[in-house]
């Protein structure tokens, strides 16, 4: 059976966003900056990446047993419910935008935003991070 | 005849210094916290405080053991003479400049300690030890300068962190989550035993470190600390040990003088 | 004349001198006869379990297979001298030519010792297990009348699964070596025999074990190529002074570490010795006051490192009673050495890279197993060629008792079999008296 992929590709590079933390970020951050993110137009999608946290302990003598991470929890973005499975460490933000004028624009607020929430600092660069088409993996 | 006495390893750099100083036994290391007894036996999580130790073969008694000089020469350490089991303690250093790094804990504890079984991953280190004796040097390594509550984990299983970025309170990450940071006391604290069983009671390992003290204690070379290639009788040392094997491996008897 | 102009003493496992002033060729497997036997008697002498043979035979059970209506219920053990005598008389060549067959246990197991002759007369190691083998077979067969439809079953007892498997499956003939076919690669014969075989053969004797384990690793290093030419020498100091106690060397170390010594203090103790010596020298002070170390006999050093190696054993894992810490303590003694001198450690870094390897195929992480299963044979201990199995043997003997693989689970036969003989038990004396013997004709 084909299964779609999670997030719909855009089929051309658009640019994104990387904004790598110098910290990884509580939920509590992670919250803060993804709500001060979501104003922002042109983003077509957030992706995150961190340190992953598991539900449950997954071996050794107590595997099994709740782990009562404290950052492994359900924030609120936007009104949503979003379930954090990483302690997060990066942002990849696509932007839909036409021109320069229209990055730089986009850019420039996110950066703000960021400086606004991640006291402990982070590096922003703008390329291209994932994929936009459909490959081979997305077929199985 | 004078008898030799050790170098330990080459160097001028801090680095280098404090690699000598953490492997020297005539070094006392500074205690900097007391974690009690009782609170380390827990957060290992062997054996209940108070508990009795299990052995895992009867006491060894002097003459009843096998016809061996060598038996008659080495002492057995306390915990080897009851028969207690052997048990374990793990640490995960940071590479964030962590006072000590695994791979110079096997040195360190080897050349102060005897009786011991240790060994070393990319970041983290493995002491075995008879029961008793190793609570004691659990004790020592946990209440020592070489143990950063911040930078150093104490951990069974899921070690992994050493080499991820810090968390907003400068902790290592540790996806069990087993210490935690108190924001009041400015303090870390232990919540889970070293597998992560939940501990029926917090246990304080208090304040972490500056950064600016850590970079002035470590033993880690980094190139944005002191870079190993800035200590030329390190480097040194690595290309010569690296040439007089291979050369050894080749002919060693052709090898004179080098 | 000597070809080396090495020369040493000889002291025994209580450090009390045997033979002084020894050429270095005295102790080569090549001119030594105590080692020639010990070599020998390693071939030659076969172990035969009675009663596992008459408990195979009475409930069909044999090589992994469970075969019914073909039971054999013989009193073996009651007619243990019988089945000796018939046993002797197949095997023997010519009358006192050293084949020996005695019971052992109350008559539960047979020692076959085949005479030379017929190891001459073929050109495999594997002929004293077969010539006993089949003689047993044919004793059985005779002695209790079994007839023709019922004879396989006795072959199965005594040979095992074999032919249908390539080694001796489920067989009840035990020699101390393995098949040819599980050898690493050409003369790995005498490389494999597991520690625990060794630390049974000496009683837990430490110091004997290391010599007996140094002698079938040197052997061994002779029958792979590896001791010939200018790298012969290299192998007889290994087995000189690490093996058989040159100089007391390694007995004095462990003296004097003995009661509070670490790994650490052991490095102190042999580069001591080493400097004492004149062994190595300074080369160079580095402006930190770090002193580089320089040999003009990289051979002798590596002896000396060698020596230290099996002591740091002896005083950690001794300290311990506990086999486990063995390749760990190879690995950082050799690690803490070439720190502290700049010269290589034993075997050139090979001895510190299988402490590596080892410490994960001994603990569990690769798989079950014990520093106690380990041999010379083994595809992470192969490349230190003679003396790292000493130190291996040496932790074991040590060991109170911690081991799931002990020499007890492992090498009880070996032990009731071959326990009481002299050329095991004490090879230091018999290598020492003999060298003693042959100084003056060197």
């Amino acid at each position: 059976m084909l299964s779609e992929p999670t997030v719909e590709y855009a089929g051309i590079p658009l640019p994104e966003v990387e904004i790598f933390s110098n910290a990884l970020l509580s939920a509590e951050t992670t919250e803060k900056v993804l709500n001060a993110l979501d104003p922002i137009e042109h983003i077509r999608q957030i992706n995150m990446t961190g340190e992953s946290i598991s539900k449950n302990l997954n071996s050794g003598p107590g595997k099994g047993i709740p782990n009562n991470h404290s950052e492994r929890k359900v924030i609120k973005v936007g009104g949503k419910d979003v379930e954090l499975r990483f302690q997060v460490g990066a942002f990849y933000i696509e932007l839909n935008v036409e021109n320069q004028e229209m990055l730089d624009e986009a850019v420039e607020k996110i950066r703000a935003a960021c400086d606004a929430n991640m006291p402990r600092g982070f590096s922003l660069t703008v390329g291209r991070y994932s994929k936009y088409r459909k490959t081979l993996r997305d077929y199985k | 005849m004078t008898a030799y006495k050790r170098q330990f390893y080459p160097g001028n750099s801090t680095p280098a210094k404090n690699r000598r100083r953490v492997m020297d036994p005539k070094v006392k290391l500074k205690k900097l916290r007391d974690v009690s007894m009782d609170d380390v036996v827990r957060i290992m999580g062997h054996r209940n405080p108070g508990e009795d130790y299990k052995s895992i073969h009867p006491p060894i008694e002097e003459g009843k053991e096998p016809d061996c000089p060598i038996r008659k020469l080495v002492e057995p350490i306390e915990g080897a003479k009851k028969g207690d089991r052997i048990r374990y303690i793990q640490f995960t250093d940071s590479v964030y400049f962590a006072p000590i790094s695994p791979y110079q804990r096997a040195w360190m504890y080897l050349s102060r300690y005897r009786g011991l079984d240790t060994g070393t991953l990319s970041g983290r280190q493995i002491i075995e030890m008879r029961e008793r004796d190793l609570e004691k040097l659990a004790k020592e390594m946990i209440d020592n300068e070489t143990f950063d509550p911040a930078l150093t984990g104490i951990r069974g299983a899921t070690v992994h962190g050493h080499a991820c970025r810090l968390d907003e309170n400068g902790l290592m990450f540790d996806a069990w989550q087993r210490y935690v940071w108190d924001k009041d006391k400015k303090e870390v604290v232990y919540v889970k035993d070293q597998v992560a069983i939940p501990l029926d009671r917090k246990i304080s390992v208090g304040k972490p470190a500056s950064m600016a003290d850590l970079k002035k204690r470590t033993t880690i070379f980094r190139a944005d600390g002191v870079d190993m290639r800035d200590d030329k009788e390190v480097t040194a040392y690595g290309l010569r040990i690296h040439k007089l094997r291979t050369l050894g491996g080749y002919q060693p008897f052709n090898v004179k003088d080098v | 004349m000597p070809k080396y102009k090495d020369v040493i003493d000889l002291y025994d496992d209580n450090g009390k001198r045997i033979a002084k002033d020894i050429p270095l060729e005295a102790i080569s497997p090549l001119r030594n006869n105590a080692i020639k036997k010990i070599a020998s008697l390693t071939t030659r002498t076969v172990a035969v379990s009675l009663a596992g043979i008459e408990k195979s035979l009475k409930t069909g059970s044999m090589g992994g297979a469970l075969i019914k209506g073909k039971e054999i219920d013989i009193k073996l053990v009651e007619n243990g001298k019988k089945i000796a005598a018939a046993v002797k008389d197949k095997v023997q060549v010519t009358p006192e030519d050293g084949t020996s067959v005695s019971l052992k246990a109350d008559g539960k197991s047979l020692v076959v010792i085949v005479p030379e002759a017929r190891m001459s007369a073929g050109v495999e190691y594997t002929t004293g297990f077969t010539a006993v083998a089949s003689a047993v077979t044919e004793a059985i067969i005779d002695e209790f009348k079994v007839p023709m439809y019922k004879a396989n079953m006795v072959k199965g007892a005594v040979w095992g699964r074999y032919p249908q498997t390539v080694g001796f499956d489920g067989a009840n003939v035990k020699s101390i070596l393995e098949i040819p076919q599980n050898n690493e690669g050409a003369g790995y014969a005498l490389r494999n025999i597991m520690a625990n075989h060794v630390v049974a053969l000496v009683n837990k004797n430490a110091m004997q074990g290391v010599a007996l384990s140094s002698i079938f690793e040197q052997c061994g290093a002779f029958e792979m190529g590896d001791a010939i030419g200018n790298f012969e020498r290299t192998h007889l100091l290994g087995l000189a002074y690490q093996g058989l106690n040159a100089n007391n060397m390694l007995y004095t170390t462990v003296k004097k570490n003995g009661k509070t010594g670490t790994v650490g203090s052991v490095v102190e103790t042999i580069i001591g010795a080493a400097i004492d010596d004149g062994v190595i020298y300074v080369k160079e002070t580095l402006p930190s006051g770090y002193k580089i170390y320089s040999t003009k006999d990289l051979p002798l050093w590596n002896a000396y490192a060698a020596v230290g190696q099996v002591a740091a054993v002896m005083v950690n894992t001794g300290a311990a009673r506990a086999a486990q810490g063995v390749p760990g303590t190879v690995l950082y003694y050799n690690d803490l050495l070439e720190h502290e001198t700049g010269l290589p450690g034993t075997d050139y870094g090979r001895s510190a890279g299988v402490g590596v390897g080892m410490s994960f195929f001994s603990h569990s992480i690769y798989g079950g197993g014990g520093p106690g299963l380990f041999h010379g044979n083994h595809v992470v201990t192969k490349h230190s060629k003679g003396v790292l199995i000493p130190a291996v043997t040496a932790a074991n003997c040590l060991d109170g008792g911690t081991q799931t693989f002990s020499p007890e689970a492992t090498s009880g036969l070996i032990k009731e079999v071959f326990g009481d003989m002299v050329e095991f038990r004490t090879p230091m004396q018999v290598v020492g008296a003999e060298a003693k013997k042959i100084a003056k004709k060197i």
